[in-house]
């Protein structure tokens, strides 16, 4: 047989990816572990098809075509590993094995060194866009070697998202890595994202008084224009949505405890290490973990005073301020984000390519949105942009914003709503554009404590003063 | 050679060594050397030690051989493999119920590990964290032993009587818990540090850009907190910086590059905040204040390019500077509250039993972080062992109540002048958040359930049942396993 492309793991993810390949008329066969689960999406979701379901290892060898492409769809960790053993006695040189999962970017490291000692090749795949995306189109990032991804790129070509302009979203991203670990900027970015339309829910719910359905519309608004985006969208139908059992709005029935799986916080774990600023980003994965201490919450909120949110805002004013924020704190995220992509080039010796990653995320990927039109177009005017806040276009995009942004912020301290990464966004910004940040005052502390010395403005070379102690 | 005579050995003569050998010298203990390169401690004996009753020692098997039993070796040598280097090179002369003692900056997995690997060879280990540099090694350092719990008897008498002392004469030494809570304790102790930092940083800038005060002025200001409730090291030495002149009568500080280095240890507070799920927000803002500003050139650069309002206040500016200090002190509140729910959790992770108020105790005097405010943090957990949260300890909570309308103006102000205060507003957030039943994170959920097929919890359903909607009315029906976003 000649399946051009094995899927191994058939869970959400794994089986829509199978039927997104088969639609596009590639030969595909389906194998899990489990041959109940081949089973149950052969004589399901696959029925009709042309997907080959196979029970064993040998038999998914004999369906593939040479070099064999496997892609495998399990769920990050251990479960790769033993994947990858279970499926290594079978395979032969230039054999090529994906990892479509959101492995962490050093255990793929680790993985595509292990295989190439033994003379296979190993990609790793950054997939996003959910089930609906793995099924319809999503945005894929691979990376590893340049050989793997030249006997992938039409079919991955053939099964990724289209953005407007008809290109698929799908690049190769660079060597080891390089592909999950845009894909962790991705989540990091969705994150970012995701908390700052929390903020702007709250403020306008609590703050301004608005009601689900209200907001909904506000949403929907914002959606026509230059916040066009898949999570506003989706924000929108989410706070539209009634509840069949009690006819109220079905996110207010919502335990608000967020969870968190793990690639927000590789993002910034990575970032403190690397030492690259990612302050919105950070707040948005530490807002989840306050959410989920919802029973210290509960105890301390009838301990704890503060102002509380009236609702009495100027809405149209609050309204028009929260669209500027969350526009503006959006930019400011963005920036970080593809700044670590700069950071991890150097780093690790991805050589990523900013500008094709602004390219695949426009569709398919949960963070799309228009605003990576205009991110693309920046690296393109300028491929070495050292920060976007930089590019003329969105330079001026958050200047006009500001006044919206900091009023926004201003009124949420004063009802004492928390917006900690709207917050973030503007201290990053206003850090950014600052020339002269106190950091001297923290140099001359540990210089006064530790005898760490100083660099100075005015001389080169390394100072250490014995300072003046004022009893 | 005669009987050992020694009470405690030492390897490691750089200065914090060399310093707390003298210590230990003052207070009439025997104390025998090693160095590495072993030419350092015949200088060390000639100079800085001459006169004193230290005991030179130039090999392993002498050193260990002055030791009375069970022997006490402590070492300061640089944290990582030479910590490992030197265990190995002592085991062959120890024998069962000797103890090994890692003074450095070691990261606390590497002591658990080291904890286990030495009391599997019959022996007990202590990783300890030593804070207040050179001074503080000399005079009384703030020291924070974890380990192996039978080697703490053996220790006790020395660790207490070099550690500093508290105006009420209490030794800034205590046994923190098991293997590697001393190590996370001095972690901690330095996330905080970054902090504390951090909180003054953004006083100082409000100030010197805000309000155009002069460093006499500010100078003043430090001052005259530092006899306040804000009194601490940090604050002090705030102080004298603040009126350092030069040679040539300029003041130091205006000259020192605005780039801050780390050195690590504010890092793995924040890595292991993460790790923990704990939100230790101010620690990571200042770590990435500190990233920021290294950033010199691109924000010298940018500086010319992005707009922002002029940061000059108008208003009652006394007022302004009198609600600074209250930020400051509130913000701090949370970060000491943070760093305690960071410790709870670690302590819950690794199965330690730390004692929290001793915590307070250690940190009251000679570390950095020391001030007047620690003894209240002690005071809190002398009344309530089991306070959960210092935010809801009375003298806290009547502190943010007086504190926070002010706390809410200088975060305001500094968006609208375009400061950036990010570790006062982070505080200010998560205050506000910890103080709130509910929180948007339902909207969080249901993005996540709509993409992911994450799923929720309902409000009107007990908890633990899980709960999936198809948003779309297409596909959707089964939740997710496998897609983690």
């Amino acid at each position: 047989m000649d399946c051009r492309m094995g899927v191994v793991g058939l869970g959400v993810m794994g089986s829509s990816l199978a039927r997104n390949i088969e639609g596009k008329g590639i030969p595909v066969a389906g194998y899990d572990l489990d041959p109940a689960k081949t089973r149950a999406f052969i004589e399901g979701p696959a029925r009709g098809t042309a997907i080959v379901g196979v029970d064993r290892p040998e038999r998914l060898m004999a369906a593939l075509e040479r070099p064999r492409r496997i892609l495998i769809m399990v769920p990050a960790g251990h479960a790769v590993d033993s994947v990858i053993a279970h499926l290594r006695p079978h395979l032969q040189p230039g054999d090529i094995l994906i990892d479509g999962g959101n492995s962490l970017f050093r255990h793929t490291d680790r993985r595509c060194d292990e295989l190439a000692a033994a003379g296979f090749l190993f990609v790793g795949a950054g997939v996003s866009g959910g089930e609906e995306g793995a099924l319809r189109g999503p945005s894929i990032m691979p990376g590893g070697p340049r050989d793997a991804w030249r006997a992938l790129a039409d079919i991955f070509r053939a099964i990724a998202a289209r953005a407007d302009d008809g290109e698929p979203c799908v690049e190769y991203m660079g060597p080891r890595g390089a592909g999950h670990y845009v894909k962790m900027v991705h989540n990091g970015i969705e994150y970012g994202d995701m908390q700052l339309i929390a903020e702007a829910y709250d403020v306008l719910h609590r703050g301004a008084g608005l009601t689900a359905p209200e907001i909904a519309e506000v949403f929907a608004s914002w959606n026509d224009g230059e916040l066009q985006s898949y999570l506003v969208e989706i924000t929108a139908r989410i706070l539209a949505r009634v509840d069949e059992h009690t006819g109220q709005p079905l996110v207010e029935l919502i335990v608000d405890e967020a969870q968190q799986k793990g690639t927000g916080k590789w993002m910034s774990k990575t970032a403190v290490d690397a030492g690259a600023p990612v302050p919105t980003i950070n707040a948005a994965v530490e807002a989840r973990m306050l959410s989920a201490l919802k029973t210290e919450r509960v105890v301390a909120s009838e301990t704890l005073g503060g102002p509380s949110p009236s609702g009495a805002g100027d809405r149209a004013r609050l309204v028009a301020a929260a669209r500027q924020a969350l526009y503006a704190s959006k930019i400011t995220s963005y920036a970080q984000g593809m700044s670590m992509l700069r950071i991890a080039s150097e780093e690790f010796g991805y050589g990523i390519d900013p500008g094709s990653v602004a390219k695949i995320w426009r569709a398919g990927c949960i963070i799309r949105a228009s605003l990576l039109g205009d991110i693309m177009r920046a690296f393109a005017l300028a491929p070495a942009l050292v920060n976007l806040l930089l590019d003329e276009v969105l330079r001026d995009a958050v200047a006009s914003r500001q006044d919206g942004w900091r009023h926004f912020i201003q009124t949420a301290i004063g009802m004492g709503i928390p917006v900690a990464a709207t917050s973030a966004s503007l201290a990053y910004y206003d850090a950014y554009r600052t020339a002269r940040l106190p950091a001297n005052l923290t140099q001359a502390q540990r210089d006064y404590f530790g005898a760490h010395t100083y660099h100075r403005l005015d001389r080169a070379g390394v100072f250490h003063t014995k300072w003046t102690r004022h009893t | 050679m005669g009987a050992p005579r020694a009470d405690i050995g030492l390897i490691g003569l750089a200065v914090m060594g060399q310093n707390l050998v003298l210590n230990m010298n003052d207070h009439g203990y025997i104390v025998a050397v090693f160095n590495r390169t072993v030419s350092k401690v015949d200088d060390f004996l000639a100079n800085e030690a001459k006169g004193t009753q230290v005991v030179g020692t130039h090999s392993i098997e002498e050193f260990c051989g002055a030791l009375k039993k069970p022997r006490r070796v402590m070492l300061l040598v640089k944290a990582g493999k030479a910590v490992d280097d030197f265990i190995e090179l002592l085991l062959p002369h120890l024998e069962a119920g000797d103890i090994i003692i890692d003074g450095g900056n070691s990261h606390f997995p590497d002591t658990v590990r080291r904890t286990t690997y030495v009391e599997s060879k019959g022996l007990l280990y202590i990783g300890t964290g030593v804070s207040g540099g050179e001074e503080g090694a000399r005079r009384g350092p703030s020291i924070m032993p974890g380990g192996s719990p039978a080697a703490w008897p053996h220790v006790k008498a020395i660790f207490q009587s070099i550690a500093a002392k508290t105006a009420e004469g209490e030794p800034c030494c205590d046994w923190v818990g098991e293997d590697g809570a001393g190590h996370y304790v001095k972690m901690v102790h330095n996330g905080i540090e970054y902090g504390d930092m951090q909180l003054i940083g953004e006083a100082y800038h409000l100030m010197k850009e805000g309000l155009g005060l002069s460093n006499e002025q500010m100078h003043d200001v430090f001052a005259r907190w530092n006899e306040g409730e804000l009194d601490s090291y940090l604050i002090e030495i705030t102080r004298d910086i603040l009126g350092t002149k030069d040679e040539a009568g300029r003041y130091v500080l205006d000259l020192i590059v605005d780039a801050a280095g780390q050195k690590g240890t504010g890092k793995w507070t924040a890595v292991s905040a993460l790790d923990m799920g704990v939100p230790m927000t101010l620690v990571t803002e200042a770590v990435f204040s500190r990233a920021l500003s290294a950033l010199k050139n691109e924000r010298v650069a940018a500086a010319k390019i992005l707009t922002g309002p002029a940061p000059r206040f108008e208003g009652n500016r006394d007022a302004f500077l009198d609600d600074i200090g209250h930020a400051i002190y509130a913000a701090k509140i949370i970060s000491y509250a943070q760093g305690y729910m960071l410790m709870r959790e670690a302590a819950k992770e690794s199965n330690w039993h730390i004692n929290y108020g001793g915590v307070a105790l250690m940190w009251r005097g000679g570390c950095i972080i020391r001030s007047r405010f620690l003894g209240k943090i002690r005071d809190a957990f002398a009344e309530n062992p089991d306070l959960h949260n210092l935010l809801l300890d009375d003298f806290f909570r009547s502190v943010i109540d007086r504190s926070q309308a002010s706390w809410r103006r200088v975060v305001a102000r500094a968006a609208e002048l375009g400061i950036p205060v990010p570790a006062m507003s982070a505080a200010l957030a998560f205050f506000d958040g910890y103080r709130h039943a509910w929180l948007p994170a339902n909207m969080i959920q249901a993005q996540r359930d709509y993409f992911g097929a994450h799923t929720y919890e309902r409000v009107d359903q007990p908890r633990g049942q899980f709960f999936h909607t198809n948003w779309t009315g297409r596909g959707g029906r089964v939740s997710s396993t496998t897609y983690t976003a």
